[in-house]
């Protein structure tokens, strides 16, 4: 390590002086359909040397404050009230707030005492200029140093962000590492100016548990190194568990409970907060019939009803699915004139059985072929090799791997999808009435008026009001939208139901009321289902038996006690000890990464 | 620590509020543009031109006068003075008299504040058949006395009215756009469709195909292809022909347009939902995907119709599109093509000039409104 970034902290500097201090602030957006207060009056004092996690459901407001300390939030929006006091190093006090987003001492501020890292590093980052380069550049704007310095210090940054082969890695272009990698290389050009203050939005979001572990405690360790403030916005729990000192936590763009870790976690008091933590699937432990919801909890704060232990599973039926062999390969490279240079192997040799009435899980990590899997089975994408069979009730076994558009179409009513994002797999153009219906038109041919009535009892069963036949899709929230996948999926009255990802795009207690949702009508319309999910705590609650998937492999096969048990394979073991636990007492478990 | 309050709003309420559907939000976006908006109205005022031409124009647009050649712009006056020296209004427009310089052979033109030709509205005038639906001789505004002439823009070489030619020219330039961007619109929504779609050689053959002929000089293929009509042929069969010539190229930037929005669209989640619903691939295209980007096609659509009406201009205005007596915007033009035109009697060039200009940039303002209304992502 070089002299530059030992050089680290003022021994004079007043540890115990807010760095910034944000008193009834104030952020508004002004749309058409009115102005929306996305910050709400919030008192907020940012210490040094200190990690505050923010912790909030999406549209809690929590970007948007911290965003708002920056000056970079989007347009309508505004900083309508309140002050942002920021404490220079050498005594001066300036307020944020008052001073022109684009102003000299904004940007002197920001990227050198107060530097913030994203979510997607991929957008964040130059995708045509060299990383090297994008560090330099950062350093050379703050710090009075000759390029020749500056590279020596973006190679230094590197190294200690633990980048392996720094010096090689200077001349990479952002495409070229991984999403870790990135997300590395842009905490390495966020300390490049040695921050006071460093705020990190989602920043372990898009990464799988394994990568996600890493570079929050990659986090944690230049904390304490640099002793710098770091303020983390996460809406994961067991984030906020694994790395908090202190919690803000946030709803409708205000503070509701702030206080130190354990206080937070061990006695809430807040009744939200109380809910929200009570709406975490855990893993391991007790089974429980169903997740708390937080309706139930907030209306009866103080005695939350005491969870109801999980009946126990209908022993398993036949086969309603023979997975044999298994293969899917995708073609690399090639164009008009030349051949596919190679294949990836996305779904390599796998082999299961699905039982009727049962939840299989299939866990993995991004990129581990779990996907593509659930879309050979589904006949989207056909396997390359192996055999898929679909075994239904009244209806000779078909084999998918082979079937044609007609005999698929046939699959399809009695094998439906959820997908993973609510957004994008509802046609914005189409009311609720042909979304939902358009599958039963197409297989029962039923008129206008019988239609609707059947769909009307779908939404009532997926817990929505039968009167939004006739919205479009964006009348409706994050949570509501997958509803509307659901009843879509459980349309035709399908034997088998594909959830890929189904909860993962949902925040905790919507999460909650989803997962319970799939279960009620899992036992109302003697469902199977085949879960897809990378979250292991949400497989754990629901599944029955899980697969593990490992670069296109199956790794491991086992029932949820086994799971419970402790699994065999190394690779699950460290894909478990990963997972953050919210509980801030286990921070300090083995993992093994 | 605050106390939740009761009227904090439970996380996902049941509750759906009532939002827009996604033609209002595109009108709500696209009324804020206010030049787009004015736009809308002025190239609605240049439609209903081409529609009720025969009505709105003050005369016969093919009667020639011997002794109205090259005639300059008339005023409207509003007053007139009586003998006893009493005014009184009375909308009206003073006869010009022409005078022959014998030396330089040159006409020149002097108001005569004696004569005057009283204007009115809803007159009677030159019995015009509208549309083939039926016969009338009233027009919205004009001499009250059916025998005078009156030339608001100009009178050209034949002693024309200009206005009353430009008035009926809407019809033809105008709608040339709109039947150009309808062929273009089947043709290049089929292609482009087709080749987002299914993509592989049929994708590959067809952007083959736009770029050959993108890659042909468009002037000599347009001059190439008039030539190659029949001068024996019928006004309007002439007409269809020229249109057809000015799509040619129309259709390859919606080609690809569209393609690039199948290509989008084909993987979007709610496509393979569509699919897994059973659709059958015409279905998942005709309901689907198309309502997602009719938006789109709406404004390009409105950005290649001015593209098509100075497609027939230029033809006309090189002499090698409609042909007169046929009246467009480009054969007017083509009668100002010669400098003595010009120095003698600029109205030739001015008056549908500035008519070609307003249409265009209008349509270009309106298209560029409508296509920032469509995209979500603009601000």
């Amino acid at each position: 390590m070089t002299p530059q970034i030992q050089m680290l902290i003022d021994p004079k500097a007043d540890m115990t002086k807010p760095l910034v201090e944000i008193r009834s602030l104030k952020t508004q957006f002004f749309t058409d359909d009115g102005v929306v207060t996305a910050v709400d009056g919030v008192d907020l004092d940012v210490m040094p040397n200190r990690t505050m996690v923010v912790l909030g459901q999406s549209g809690s407001g929590k970007s948007i404050m911290a965003r708002s300390i920056l000056r970079i939030v989007d347009q309508p929006g505004k900083i309508t009230e309140g002050s942002i006091l920021y404490n220079h190093a050498d005594g001066r006090t300036i307020d944020l707030a008052k001073l022109r987003a684009g102003s000299p001492e904004v940007r002197e501020i920001r990227g050198k005492d107060i530097s913030m890292i994203f979510q997607e590093p991929m957008s964040s980052l130059g995708p045509i200029t060299k990383i090297g380069k994008q560090i330099v550049e950062t350093i050379l704007l703050h710090r009075n140093v000759t390029k020749i310095e500056a590279k020596e210090i973006a190679i230094d940054l590197l190294d200690r962000v633990g980048i392996p082969r720094p010096a090689e890695r200077f001349e990479a272009y952002p495409f070229e590492l991984s999403g870790g990698m990135r997300q590395r290389a842009m905490i390495a050009m966020a300390l490049s100016c040695e921050p006071r203050l460093l705020i990190a939005d989602e920043p372990s979001t898009a990464l799988d548990v394994t990568t996600q572990a890493q570079i929050l405690d990659l986090i944690a360790e230049l904390k304490e190194e640099r002793q710098m403030g770091v303020m983390l916005i996460t809406h994961d729990m067991g984030v906020a568990a694994e790395v908090a000192e202190d919690i803000v936590v946030m709803y409708h763009g205000k503070i509701i409970e702030k206080n130190d870790v354990y206080s937070i976690f061990d006695a809430p008091k807040h009744p939200y907060t109380r809910a929200l933590l009570a709406s975490v699937p855990k893993l391991g432990g007790q089974r429980v019939h169903r997740l708390p919801d937080i309706h139930e909890l907030l209306k009866n704060p103080d005695n939350p009803p005491a969870p109801i232990p999980a009946k126990p599973r209908p022993p398993a039926g036949e086969p309603i699915v023979k997975v044999r062999n298994v293969s899917v390969e995708f073609p690399v490279g090639g164009g008009v004139f030349s051949k596919p240079t190679g294949v990836i192997q996305a779904v390599n040799n796998v082999s299961f059985d699905v039982y009727r009435g049962e939840t299989f899980g299939i866990v993995g990590e991004s990129g581990s072929g779990k996907s593509t899997l659930s879309r050979a089975i589904m006949g989207i994408r056909p396997p390359t090799s192996g055999s898929i069979e679909f075994l239904r009730q009244d209806k000779p076994p078909t084999e998918i791997s082979t079937a044609d558009k007609h005999q698929m179409r046939d699959v399809w009513r009695d094998m439906r999808m959820v997908f993973q994002d609510p957004q994008s797999s509802l046609n914005p153009r189409l009311r609720v009435i042909d979304l939902i219906g358009q599958c039963i038109e197409k297989a029962e041919g039923i008129g206008r008026k019988e239609l609707s009535e059947r769909v009307a009892k779908l939404l009532k069963q997926v817990g929505l009001s039968p009167e939004y036949l006739l919205r479009h899709p964006n009348a409706f929230s994050g949570g509501q939208r997958q509803r509307l996948g659901v009843a879509r999926a459980l349309a035709t009255r399908p034997e088998l139901v594909i959830a890929d990802e189904a909860v993962s795009a949902l925040d905790v207690p919507i999460q909650a009321q989803v997962l319970n949702l799939l279960q009620d009508l899992q036992e109302e319309f003697k469902l199977t289902y085949i879960f897809i999910s990378h979250d292991l705590a949400v497989v754990d609650h629901i599944c029955d038996r899980v697969a593990v998937m490992y670069k296109g492999e199956m790794v491991e096969l086992l029932t949820r006690e086994e799971l419970a048990a402790g699994p065999k394979h190394p690779y699950t073991k460290s894909l478990l000890s990963a997972v953050p636990i919210p509980d801030p007492h286990l921070r300090d478990r083995k993992k093994v990464v | 620590m605050t106390t939740l309050s009761t009227t904090t709003p439970l996380p996902d309420d049941t509750e759906v509020p009532n939002v827009l559907g996604p033609w209002a939000l595109m009108w709500r976006k696209f009324k804020r543009h206010k030049v787009a908006y004015l736009s809308l109205w002025i190239v609605g005022f240049i439609y209903a031109m081409a529609i009720f031409g025969d009505f709105l124009a003050p005369g016969d647009a093919a009667d020639t006068n011997r002794r109205a050649i090259f005639q300059p712009p008339q005023g409207i006056h509003f007053m007139v003075e009586d003998a006893e020296g009493n005014r009184s209004f009375q909308l009206h427009a003073k006869q010009m008299k022409m005078q022959i310089d014998r030396a330089t052979m040159r006409r020149s033109y002097e108001p005569d504040p004696e004569d005057i030709i009283p204007l009115g509205f809803f007159v009677r005038g030159a019995e015009y058949d509208f549309w083939g639906l039926f016969t009338w001789d009233r027009h919205f505004f004009g001499p009250v006395d059916p025998k005078d002439r009156v030339y608001f823009f100009g009178a050209d070489r034949l002693g024309r009215d200009m206005m009353s030619r430009i008035i009926i020219g809407t019809k033809v330039s105008m709608s040339i756009g709109l039947v150009g961007v309808a062929v273009s619109l089947v043709v290049g929504v089929a292609l482009g469709g087709i080749s987002g779609f299914y993509g592989g050689w049929i994708d590959n053959l067809i952007q083959r195909l736009i770029e050959f002929l993108r890659s042909i000089p468009t002037i000599p293929l347009w001059m190439g292809l008039a030539a190659a009509i029949p001068l024996g042929w019928p006004p309007l069969r002439t007409y269809f022909v020229v249109t057809l010539i000015v799509s040619m190229i129309g259709w390859t930037s919606l080609a690809r347009e569209v393609r690039g929005k199948f290509l989008a669209m084909r993987d979007e989640d709610f496509i393979i939902a569509a699919r897994l619903d059973g659709l059958t691939d015409w279905e998942v295209i005709r309901k689907h995907m198309v309502p997602n980007f009719s938006s789109h096609i709406i404004a390009s659509l409105t950005l290649a119709v001015p593209l098509m009406i100075l497609a027939e201009t230029s033809l006309s205005f090189l002499g090698i599109g409609l042909q007169p007596p046929i009246i467009s915007w480009g054969t007017l033009l083509k009668e100002a093509q010669n400098i003595r035109s010009i120095v003698e009697a600029p109205w030739l060039l001015i008056a549908p000039g500035a008519m070609i200009v307003a249409a265009v940039l209008t349509l270009n303002f309106l298209g560029d409104g409508l296509r920032d209304a469509a995209d979500p992502n603009a601000h």
